[in-house]
């Protein structure tokens, strides 16, 4: 049985290095929550029925993981966005954002969707 | 071809820069595994947290607390509540640190062993239990030896080289299981 796999995307990538450099406690609070899912999915939960405050659905199957709850203190609303592939079984992590960045964020992420479908 | 991860403690050790951001976030993300257990075992249950904590008979809030609560800051109540809300009832037990995979493996297999020899004991009362209990040991011989099979074909192809070549002993049987360890199953047991 195959296991599930982290993939970053490029943008990712350079996302990352930006928030570890500028908001590190944003971007530990987002890993954590992100660990927080990809454990649950990766013991057998369909990503659909990972349901909690700091992920919300963007449609076309992308969903959102926030800071909440991630580390104690004021943090700024920050999102990363993830693409579940489950019949590969891979997880992607598109790019990670604030609310200016929202919308366009999310249209990146349809974006990346609609071509990995489309590969 | 991309780079993968196989989870996020190795994601951070791969694109992080800074050293002590690394260690900080590996850090952070292992303190609180018992919570992320505890959300895997209310999402396996397909429940919300609003509808865990109706069961439980408590707040949504407190339910997001103890899901991103440190380990050291949850109580057995919390585990307890958890149990009572999804049907499961809580074992709590220690394992001998010295314990390596191999002795893991063996310590199953005798537990199957033990509660086979109980289905037995069972089976001897009654005629239609017997008929269960040996469709179970027939179902078992199947597929035990099956996942042993599955799991050894996983290995690379040299390995089954070595066994063709005659290099390495056709069959192999490890030794016996360490006495401590035995010790502490006959302990559980």
């Amino acid at each position: 049985m195959t296991e599930w796999r982290i993939e970053p995307t490029d943008a990712y990538e350079r996302a990352h290095k930006h928030y570890e450099k500028k908001q590190p406690q944003e971007l530990k609070a987002v890993l954590d929550n992100l660990d927080r899912y990809f454990k649950t999915v990766a013991q057998g939960v369909h990503p659909q029925f990972v349901v909690a405050g700091y992920i919300h659905d963007e449609g076309k199957g992308i969903r959102a993981i926030d800071q909440r709850g991630g580390a104690k203190g004021e943090l700024r609303q920050t999102r990363l966005y993830v693409y579940p592939d489950v019949d590969a079984k891979v997880l992607y992590l598109i790019t990670i954002g604030d609310k200016n960045s929202q919308r366009e964020d999310v249209k990146q992420s349809a974006d990346f969707v609609v071509k990995l479908k489309g590969a | 071809m991309a780079k993968q991860f196989k989870n996020v403690a190795d994601l951070i050790t791969g694109l992080s820069e800074d050293e002590n951001f690394k260690k900080d976030a590996v850090k952070h993300i292992s303190e609180n595994g018992l919570g992320k257990f505890l959300a895997f075992l209310r999402c396996e249950h397909r429940l919300t947290q609003k509808e865990i904590a109706d069961k439980i008979g408590c707040t949504q809030g407190r339910i997001s607390k103890i899901e991103s609560a440190k380990d050291d800051s949850l109580s057995i109540r919390d585990f307890v509540d958890y149990g009572n809300a999804l049907g499961l009832e809580l074992e709590i037990g220690f394992r001998n640190k010295k314990m390596r995979w191999v002795d893991m493996v063996k310590y199953h297999a005798f537990q199957m062993q033990k509660y086979l020899n109980r289905m037995v004991e069972v089976a001897k009362q009654d005629n239609a239990i017997e008929s269960g209990v040996l469709d179970f040991h027939l179902e078992a011989l199947k597929n035990v030896p099956r996942m042993i099979l599955d799991s050894m074909l996983k290995l690379p192809q040299s390995s089954f080289n070595k066994i063709v070549n005659g290099s390495k002993e056709k069959i192999h049987i490890s030794g016996p299981i360490q006495p401590d360890v035995k010790a502490n199953n006959e302990a559980v047991a």
